[in-house]
């Protein structure tokens, strides 16, 4: 890896942070739900490199950020490190093998709809109870949005980003 | 950098249909095939608290009443009243729980994962007849 690739990758993670911690402190549409902008950088980060980068990007996103929010080692902490874990594999695998029909916003819907999902399914094995999963539904929707808006940033930033390379 | 198909490529493609269509398709599923999602029965608000589970009706005529759960983190208060119940009042951090608001139709749902509670409505209000199942009409 070059110094240049470094320092985007490096970039990206400071943008994931400030963009999850930003996100931690406004209200959000619904109680449960946030659009995710930090996985915009996850998302640039796993197309413009690969998902190493990525993981780099999404490991200091939830180390730092729930440093900062005051969330480590807690249930929230759990819940996003392994959503989040969840959530790139899925992108990743996605990526290798649906990159000849997807596009950046399919790939983010994938990953937001992971995310959600796995959220409930270690909730519920925390909660020790599958009375979480009455909300997969709106869930589900709710993740379909979220990663269609962090898609489409993902797609104009990547343009911008490809655009300032050349 | 990689230079990918996937960077130029603009959204809404064939892929990226039939991904959100699949997804869709498991949302609407799973609002059909819900674990304990009951019609039957009056209206009545279950609780999951750390392990074991309460009923409270929500047509009593002692309402409004509030109770209390212990869980990891502290105490749940939760609101009852005539057709509807809400957490009133949590120790968790995000307050997720509380600002869900009143549930009062079947199948919704509050919860604080970390003080371990689950509080879901079940049942039918009064007033409303249960469902008529028609098999056949004949004149």
């Amino acid at each position: 890896m070059t110094t240049r690739q470094l320092t985007r990758l490096a970039l990206l993670a400071a943008l994931a942070l400030i963009l999850f911690v930003l996100e931690a402190a406004i209200p959000r549409p619904l109680p449960w739900m946030k659009v995710g902008l930090g996985n915009t950088a996850v998302l640039i980060a796993l197309v413009m490199f690969d998902w190493r980068g990525a993981a780099a990007v999404m490991l200091i996103k939830v180390l730092v950020g729930s440093l900062v929010t005051g969330a480590f080692g807690g249930p929230s902490f759990v819940l996003a490190a392994g959503a989040s874990v969840a959530s790139l594999t899925l992108m990743a695998a996605s990526l290798s093998l649906g990159e000849r029909w997807l596009s950046i916003v399919g790939l983010s819907v994938v990953g937001a709809c992971a995310h959600q999902v796995s959220q409930l399914g270690i909730a519920s094995v925390y909660l020790g109870h599958d009375g979480l999963w009455g909300l997969l539904p709106l869930f589900i929707v709710s993740g379909v949005i979220a990663g269609s808006i962090t898609g489409l940033v993902a797609y104009f930033a990547c343009h911008r980003l490809q655009g300032a390379q050349t | 950098m990689i230079s990918r198909p996937i960077l130029r490529r603009p959204p809404g493609t064939a892929g990226d249909a039939l991904l959100v269509v699949s997804w869709l398709i498991l949302a609407a599923w799973s609002l059909y095939a819900q674990p304990g999602s009951t019609q039957q029965g009056p209206l009545r608000l279950i609780v999951w608290n750390d392990g074991s589970e309460h009923q409270v009706m929500l047509t009593q005529a002692q309402l409004p009443q509030q109770l209390s759960f212990e869980g990891p983190l502290g105490l749940t208060i939760v609101d009852i009243a005539p057709g509807k119940a809400r957490v009133l009042a949590s120790s968790c951090r995000q307050q997720i729980c509380r600002l869900s608001g009143w549930l009062s139709s079947a199948g919704e749902v509050a919860a604080c994962v970390p003080n371990r509670l689950v509080a879901r409505v079940v049942g039918r209000p009064e007033n409303q007849p249960e469902q008529i199942r028609v098999d056949g009409i004949s004149r």
